[in-house]
């Protein structure tokens, strides 16, 4: 779908779709010219996107690739409809609620967690100079994230401990099941 | 030093005309009242030895129209105190020295009462005379002009102008400072202190009443006099709000509705600016007891009473006296004359 | 360490019963941001208003650029207060009477500073948290996040050794909020300033060299000194 939206702005050749995606949304994994071509054929053959000619170029000639009316919508429709939303747990849930269940102390647990978010928090701050606006979205989006993953450790340890002095009092009473 | 000026003048202004206006006519109003009070004994009794006579009496009339004027001064200058009050401790927040805190009340309070009290001196200069004269040629009970000598006008003005300052900068004295956690609804509880104002007022009137009134001691009981009163009247002034406190006390003790409860906590909370509205009535209940206090003494004095009597319905003492030589007619007869009763007193000689 | 702007040594205060902070230490070096977190009624707000010299400590010592703080009296308190430290309260604490632009600029004025300069730099400060365009406009007037905005605008004005913050930018929103932590770190970096901060964002936090974890009136985490080596680098500043 990037390489959809990449093309929506003008025709281009594969290897100029590698660069600009590596630009914009690379960072830290670039795109394999294998895979720019395979997508490319994957949208021709949908009708997504069509081949319109070769541009002759440095080296081997360069098949162009433009995007297609039906691309267009496609594409359109994509950009504006949200993923069905479902914030599944990463494994920062897994480890926590385990930590706490097990009967760890919660507030070490909160505590060693605050420290390394505001570790990676401030690396990124101090990173907020360098690189680009996307590389700065970024920053904010992982900064927001872990903003939220505190805030859900530190309820998490306030609900675990009121469903632990239940069980404790569950228990005490003797066990009746 | 500017800087401060500056800003006195720019926070006067800022206060909205409203208040600006109140505090400027408030002072107008009380200049005008007192200048009134020190032109008036001349103008009623010109004859100073006339006037040394009536002394006594003109000051206690003349303190009825005194002690208005001074509530007047006292609650004007006080005027919204509690945001001003706020605002110079935020001066203070930001590192303001106690000392130059004053100096801005100062200013702010000053240049409005300067304003004010100026104002009311001119009106008097200016409108007095007239007056007088009007009424001299028609009830006549000016028998002088009524004027002052300028610089005693100064003098009066300046000094309510110091005054307004001093009440201004009433709250700059506290020492400590309100750190962040102060809130709106904090408590300010007027301090019972309040009422030793008042006790003392009522006092020094007990110990007037008591004094024996021979001319020797007339200074002394002027002086008493004026301080009794003016003590009291602002005695009165500063104790409603003590009173407010409890009656709102006594209110919330009962767990009233929901109106009462808004209304008592509403009073709890600033006593000292919701009496300010009633502290006028509360004077002006004082000067109509203080009248009607006057007028039932005279009232009582022997010879108005006894005129009283004759004008009305009451039994009349009649004091015959016969000279010698004439036919004797026994006494008891007279017992006989309708609505006469002889209660068989004689004295002859 | 000479270079220590302002320092707290084991500070204790209470409030009637209550033992609000129990033996805290705190030193701050010149250009440093220490962010002071903890959840509420941790003392915080309590062990900034000590530092300010807005309250005067049950037991033990501040000290300001080297000099003893606490012991002034209130005349010599107020004027270093008003010549050294810039601060930011919860409750704005600006006067509401006077414009935008009348209150930022109170501090030099009130130094003694001309009144066309000091315009001119209230106004710097102004554009620099975005809130030039409000200037004129009385405290009533402006939004909440404007007139924490103007606040921070008058602590920086004066460009003070020591800037006190009480949650800068709890009125903010994230965008509004960088305009204030970019002040404070300009201000580091360029003047020096030593900005101590209490807050309770960890994003807030970040943008600190140093953090302090308050609970219960105790430090119980972070760093009460500054490391023995030269701050972090904060990164750069916005061209």
């Amino acid at each position: 779908m990037a390489l959809l939206a990449l093309l929506d702005e003008g025709p281009t050749h594969g290897f100029d779709l590698k660069r600009r995606y590596d630009a914009l949304l690379g960072h830290e994994r670039e795109l394999k010219y294998g895979q720019v071509y395979s997508t490319l054929q994957r949208l021709e053959r949908d009708g997504l996107a069509a081949g319109v000619g070769i541009e002759a170029g440095g080296g081997a000639d360069r098949k162009l690739y433009a995007i297609t009316a039906q691309g267009v919508t496609e594409l359109d429709q994509w950009l504006t409809t949200p993923d069905p939303v479902s914030g599944r747990p990463a494994e920062v849930f897994t480890r926590v609620v385990l930590a706490l269940v097990s009967g760890r102390d919660a507030d070490q647990v909160l505590e060693a967690h605050r420290r390394a978010f505001l570790d990676r928090m401030r690396v990124l701050t101090a990173r907020r100079h360098a690189g680009d606006v996307v590389d700065r979205l970024a920053g904010d989006y992982e900064v927001a994230h872990l903003d939220a993953d505190l805030r859900w450790i530190e309820l998490a340890s306030v609900r675990l401990k009121d469903i632990a002095e239940k069980v404790r009092a569950t228990g005490s009473k003797g066990t009746d099941a | 030093m500017s800087a401060l000026v500056t800003l006195g003048l720019r926070l006067a202004r800022a206060g909205g005309p409203l208040r600006a206006w109140s505090v400027a006519l408030g002072n107008a109003f009380g200049a005008f009242l007192v200048l009134l009070t020190f032109a008036l004994p001349e103008a009623l009794y010109p004859d100073p030895a006339r006037r040394a006579d009536v002394r006594v009496n003109l000051v206690a009339s003349l303190l009825f129209l005194v002690v208005p004027a001074v509530v007047l001064l006292v609650t004007v200058g006080r005027l919204s105190s509690g945001v001003r009050d706020r605002r110079l401790a935020a001066l203070r927040m930001i590192g303001v020295t106690p000392v130059r805190v004053r100096v801005v009340a100062a200013v702010e309070n000053g240049v409005l009462a300067a304003g004010g009290a100026v104002a009311g001196a001119v009106l008097f200069l200016v409108a007095a005379p007239p007056v007088g004269a009007a009424v001299s040629r028609g009830p006549g009970w000016l028998k002088a002009p009524l004027t002052l000598p300028p610089g005693t006008v100064a003098l009066v003005t300046v000094a309510i102008v110091i005054l307004s300052v001093v009440l201004g900068t009433a709250a700059t004295w506290q020492r400590e400072l309100p750190t962040a956690g102060r809130s709106e609804s904090t408590r300010r509880a007027p301090s019972p202190w309040r009422l030793v104002v008042l006790a003392g007022g009522a006092r020094l009137l007990v110990v007037v009443d008591r004094l024996d009134s021979t001319a020797a001691r007339e200074a002394t009981l002027m002086l008493l006099l004026v301080v009794g009163v003016l003590v009291t009247a602002v005695g009165i002034a500063i104790m409603t709000p003590l009173v407010t406190g409890w009656v709102a006390d006594a209110l919330l003790a009962r767990r009233p509705s929901v109106g009462i409860t808004l209304a008592a906590r509403s009073m709890q909370s600033d006593a000292v600016g919701a009496s300010r509205v009633v502290a006028g009535l509360g004077v002006a209940v004082f000067l109509i007891t203080g009248g009607l206090g006057f007028m039932g003494f005279i009232a009582h004095l022997p010879h108005l009473r006894a005129a009283d009597l004759a004008y009305g319905t009451g039994p009349q003492q009649i004091i015959i006296t016969a000279s010698s030589g004439g036919g004797a007619v026994p006494a008891a007869a007279l017992d006989g004359v309708a609505n006469l009763s002889f209660d068989g007193r004689s004295s002859c000689s | 360490m000479s270079d220590l702007v302002l320092e707290g040594r084991r500070l204790r205060h209470s409030f009637g019963r209550t033992r609000v902070l129990d033996d805290v230490d705190l030193a701050v070096r010149a250009g440093e941001i220490v962010a002071v977190m903890g959840p509420s009624g941790s003392g915080k707000s309590t062990l900034l208003h000590l530092l300010a010299g807005l309250l005067r400590p049950d037991a033990g010592e501040v000290w300001l650029a080297g000099e003893r703080f606490d012991t002034l009296s209130e005349r010599r308190r107020s004027e270093r207060r008003l010549a050294e430290l810039g601060f930011v309260f919860q409750f704005g604490d600006l006067v509401p009477e006077l414009t935008v632009e009348e209150n930022v600029e109170l501090p030099l004025r009130l130094m003694g500073v001309h009144a066309r300069a000091a315009r001119a730099r209230a106004s710097v400060m102004l554009e620099r948290l975005g809130v030039v365009e409000h200037a004129s406009k009385r405290l009533g007037e402006v939004s909440g996040g404007q007139a924490q905005r103007a606040a921070v605008a008058r602590a920086l004005v004066h460009t003070p050794p020591v800037i006190l913050a009480d949650e800068p930018t709890g009125a903010l929103d994230t965008t509004t909020g960088e305009l204030v932590l970019e002040a404070f770190v300009h201000a580091a970096r360029e003047q020096g300033t030593a900005v101590v901060l209490v807050t309770h964002e960890l994003r807030v936090a970040s943008w600190a060299t140093r953090d302090v974890l308050l609970r219960d009136g105790r430090i119980v985490g972070g760093s009460a000194a500054p490391s023995s080596g030269p701050s972090e680098p904060l990164a750069e500043v916005a061209p």
